[in-house]
């Protein structure tokens, strides 16, 4: 396919990717574009440096190839550099959607089911809505100078129902949205649609101020999903460990680090926005355990952490799009599911919250997530609706602060938004997982 | 029937650090093309990337018109400006030794710390024609470097982050700006005791606001400032702009996508605290009949939206003695805040200090930074000023009174 010069290891990803994105607001047509782009990702290394480039220019790939060469020096030993000695020579072709595919679907069809959905989604306390649909096809090559040809596909497809609601001086923006891979799957039902608008109108009427404190919390799929992400799953990315022994140290496999309910898992092999076969070095995907029963299990790589710690390839080397190169990054993440009922773990609670959904969230030593909506719980019960700016608590103490875990595992994809890291944002994850309790954050 | 087109070039050589060593080098050269058609109340809108046909973008987009986007056609003032803000920063060759030098130092420096992340070095050119006759032009370029801090006796994956951005490079401005960060951050300082204090921070409070000044939010009482167009409701001294001035943005041309040139560049949100405009395009100016701030954005193959290029607040001051006087505490890094239905908004400190006499004198404890957004905008700002702390760069400090809470001992 492409001419690879002896002396460096070097590999192209390509994708080419079809896009929707239409848009209403109060019903009126705002966007409504088809974006089709192909770009490819050119890498080289040399043992010492890499060096990458892009490019729109399909047919000019091996051109931009070879000056990028020209960036690099010659090294006869580069096979046996343990970067490259890591690199897996896979080749497969997986194509999944395209007898499905949503560049199949006309966009009056796309266009038409937001219409009449965001038509059936009323409410007096709202004068203004959105409504977004969402999807990418993608089909990826990946071609290396060990070997390696891999060609697979990704599809995504997706609504999001923007409502703002508007009563005595308080205002709730909330989003009722739906990720799939098929567009079939994107309908509501009016029982759906009326559930949503009632739990807003009675969080808008009643949400009362909370005191800042330390308190129990029961967080929902979603917001366990982002705990998730945010407190752990970044932790796991090897990248941050490079040259840093003390972080080796701490990070030792085996290296008890949260109750022994709490197991979390990552992996990029489940269909949805967290579906990655391979990853962007050619990887193939694999089920990573990063904590088990509370120990710590494994961490994410990619080649060039993977060879610093000596340790095996996870499959999540990921770039955003071919403007960038592939970093250590998360597929899906997700608690596992425990053995308790979500009334049990209400029950539990004396005075404390429940996080039903989430705006955002993120995470370093500490981490933070902002409840959309979210619930008092007194004397074992649920109660009336709270206003919580933010959740915050430290990843370490935390992870040993679960202490129930519901049997309701949830898996979640996303159209909008995505997992920034640095300069590159948003990129596909899934995340989810079950309610689970945790007997202290803060709340303010 | 008007036509727009618009063509970007961008242009990035980006470094990427790890262990505070050159790790690689990427090289991006884009090229965006823009073609939009008004008519009949409608818009039509085709983009390519790389090499363009104009007249067969022009074709497509005119068959886009049949989608029916409803969107105002304006014939606005006709101007040619062509403004290039290029600085000569150094060679591109010279790319990767000046930073290898530069980590050299930072960790010679600071050897308890390391360095990584990223630094680029990007140019851009955007032009604008309509078919009225009106030509915009504007190029310019920066040196920009993120690099996150990690102490290197620390479990977290990173613990500091130093920006700065310039049309020039300098060793030593940026070198001694590290070095103020990293020396305050190894003397830890116990908790702060008062319940309220200064905070020198960034415009982080106003960030969770901007979206109820959007003309959509606010037209369609979705506002948290419903029904306060016209009136003064924040703090005399402040004044919320977009700020598209050349001499005072990097890598920002001087005209919005829809090549609205403000009055010196400059459009007023907030007016000594009078909540003067809200953020529209031509689209939403039209349709609730107020002004246009000039501040659209749009994708290269989108439609034009009401944005906020350019934001920023302006100085209330010289520099930040002028404006903090005693003790404050300088908000370095912080994680992830919001705002309620209310407008009580909470913003958790990952890193901060205490700040003395134009100096930071110590790392504190982990605590959240609270106050109503009315609050925080109204009596409780404090001013705005450029000069502080560090040299590198140009960089802005937000000063405003709020209530801690949540504080970790």
């Amino acid at each position: 396919m492409y001419k690879f010069k002896k002396g460096f290891y070097a590999d192209v990803r390509i994708e080419d990717r079809f896009a929707t994105n239409i848009r209403l607001q109060n019903g009126q047509l705002h966007e409504a574009k088809e974006t089709v782009e192909k770009k490819a990702f050119i890498r080289v290394f040399d043992g010492k440096m890499w060096y990458y480039t892009s490019t729109s220019d399909i047919d000019g790939i091996q051109q931009s190839l070879n000056e990028l060469y020209g960036y690099a020096q010659t090294n006869a030993e580069i096979d046996k550099h343990p970067i490259v000695v890591k690199y897996q020579v896979n080749q497969d072709k997986i194509i999944k959607f395209a007898s499905n595919s949503v560049k199949n679907i006309a966009l009056q069809q796309k266009l038409q089911l937001i219409t009449e959905t965001a038509e059936r989604l009323k409410s007096d306390l709202c004068n203004f809505k959105s409504a977004q649909y969402l999807d990418r096809y993608s089909v990826y090559e990946f071609y290396s100078s060990k070997g390696a040809n891999i060609t697979y596909d990704f599809q995504t497809c997706g609504v999001a129902y923007g409502m703002a609601f508007n009563y005595n001086s308080e205002n709730l923006q909330e989003q009722l949205s739906k990720c799939k891979t098929s567009f079939e799957m994107l309908s509501y039902s009016d029982g759906e649609l009326k559930e949503f608008v009632m739990r807003c109108e009675e969080y808008i009427k009643n949400a009362k101020p909370v005191k800042a404190g330390s308190y129990p919390v029961i967080l929902a799929p979603i917001a366990t999903g982002v705990f998730a992400h945010e407190s752990f799953g970044h932790k796991s990315e090897a990248d941050f460990m490079l040259g840093d022994e003390t972080m080796a140290k701490e990070w030792t496999i085996g290296k008890k680090v949260g109750s022994d309910i709490l197991t979390i898992r990552e992996t990029g092999v489940f269909e949805g926005s967290g579906y990655v076969p391979y990853d962007d070095e050619g990887t193939k995907a694999t089920d990573t355990y990063l904590i088990k029963n509370g120990i710590l299990s494994g961490r994410l790589h990619s080649a060039t952490t993977a060879a610093a710690l000596n340790e095996e390839l996870t499959g999540n080397a990921r770039a955003i799009n071919c403007n960038y190169e592939p970093i250590v990054r998360m597929t899906s993440t997700f608690i596992e599911a425990g053995t308790s009922t979500v009334d049990e773990l209400i029950a539990g609670i004396q005075h404390g919250y429940y996080v039903h959904s989430i705006k955002h969230g993120s995470g370093m030593s500490t981490f933070t997530i902002a409840p959309s909506i979210a619930y008092e719980i007194e004397n074992g019960k649920l109660g009336k609706p709270v206003k919580i700016a933010v959740l915050t608590g430290n990843v370490f103490e935390t992870l040993g602060l679960i202490d129930g875990v519901a049997n309701d595992r949830e898996l979640l994809s996303f159209v909008t938004g995505g997992c920034g890291k640095m300069e590159q944002y948003p990129l596909n994850v899934g995340l989810g997982g079950p309610h689970i309790r945790v007997s202290k954050m803060n709340i303010q | 029937m008007k036509t727009e087109k618009i063509i970007h070039k961008e242009s990035t050589r980006c470094i990427n650090v790890v262990a505070s060593k050159v790790e690689s080098l990427r090289i991006n050269n884009d090229l965006e093309n823009t073609v939009r058609v008004y008519d009949n109340g409608a818009i039509g809108v085709d983009g390519t990337l790389g090499h363009a046909d104009f007249a067969q973008m022009e074709q497509r987009a005119k068959q886009k018109l049949a989608q029916g986007i409803a969107y105002p056609e304006t014939h606005d003032k006709i101007q040619t400006l062509n403004i290039n803000t290029t600085k000569h920063i150094f060679g591109e060759k010279e790319f990767i030794p000046k930073i290898s030098a530069l980590l050299e130092r930072l960790a010679r420096e600071n050897p308890e710390f390391l360095f990584g992340n990223k630094v680029f070095l990007n140019s851009m050119e955007r032009s604008y024609e309509n078919s009225d006759g009106t030509k915009l032009n504007y190029k310019g370029n920066q040196f920009a470097l993120g690099l996150t801090i990690k102490y290197k006796g620390s479990a977290n994956i990173m613990d500091e982050f130093y920006q700065g951005e310039g049309n020039y490079f300098d060793e030593e401005q940026i070198c001694r700006d590290v070095k103020i960060k990293c020396d305050a951050f190894i003397n830890a300082l116990p908790q702060i005791t008062d319940d309220e204090a200064v905070i020198i921070g960034d415009f982080e409070p106003l960030q969770y606001a901007i979206q109820h000044f959007v003309a959509d939010m606010y037209f369609n009482k979705a506002s948290l400032f419903d029904g306060k167009l016209g009136q003064k409701i924040f703090n005399g001294k402040l004044n919320v702009t977009t700020n598209r001035s050349p001499e005072r943005q990097l890598c920002l041309p001087f005209f919005d996508t829809e090549g609205t040139v403000n009055e010196n560049y400059v459009n007023n949100l907030v007016k000594n605290g009078v909540f003067d405009k809200v953020i529209s395009c031509k689209k939403s100016a039209t349709q609730y009949g107020c002004e246009n701030l000039g501040s659209a954005s749009a994708a290269y193959n989108g439609v034009p939206n009401a944005g906020m290029g350019g934001f920023d607040v302006e100085n209330t001051a010289e520099n930040l003695s002028e404006l903090v006087k005693g003790k404050a505490i300088y908000l370095s890094n912080t994680g992830g805040g919001d705002m309620t239905t209310s407008g009580d908004i909470s913003i958790p400190s990952i890193v901060s200090y205490l700040y003395e006499d134009g100096k930071l004198l110590g790392k504190l404890p982990e605590f959240t930074v609270t106050g109503n957004i009315f609050d925080i905008l109204g009596n409780g700002f404090v001013g705005v000023c450029e000069k502080g702390l560090f040299e590198y760069g140009k960089r802005k400090y937000f000063v405003y009174k709020a209530k801690l809470v949540n504080k970790a001992q």
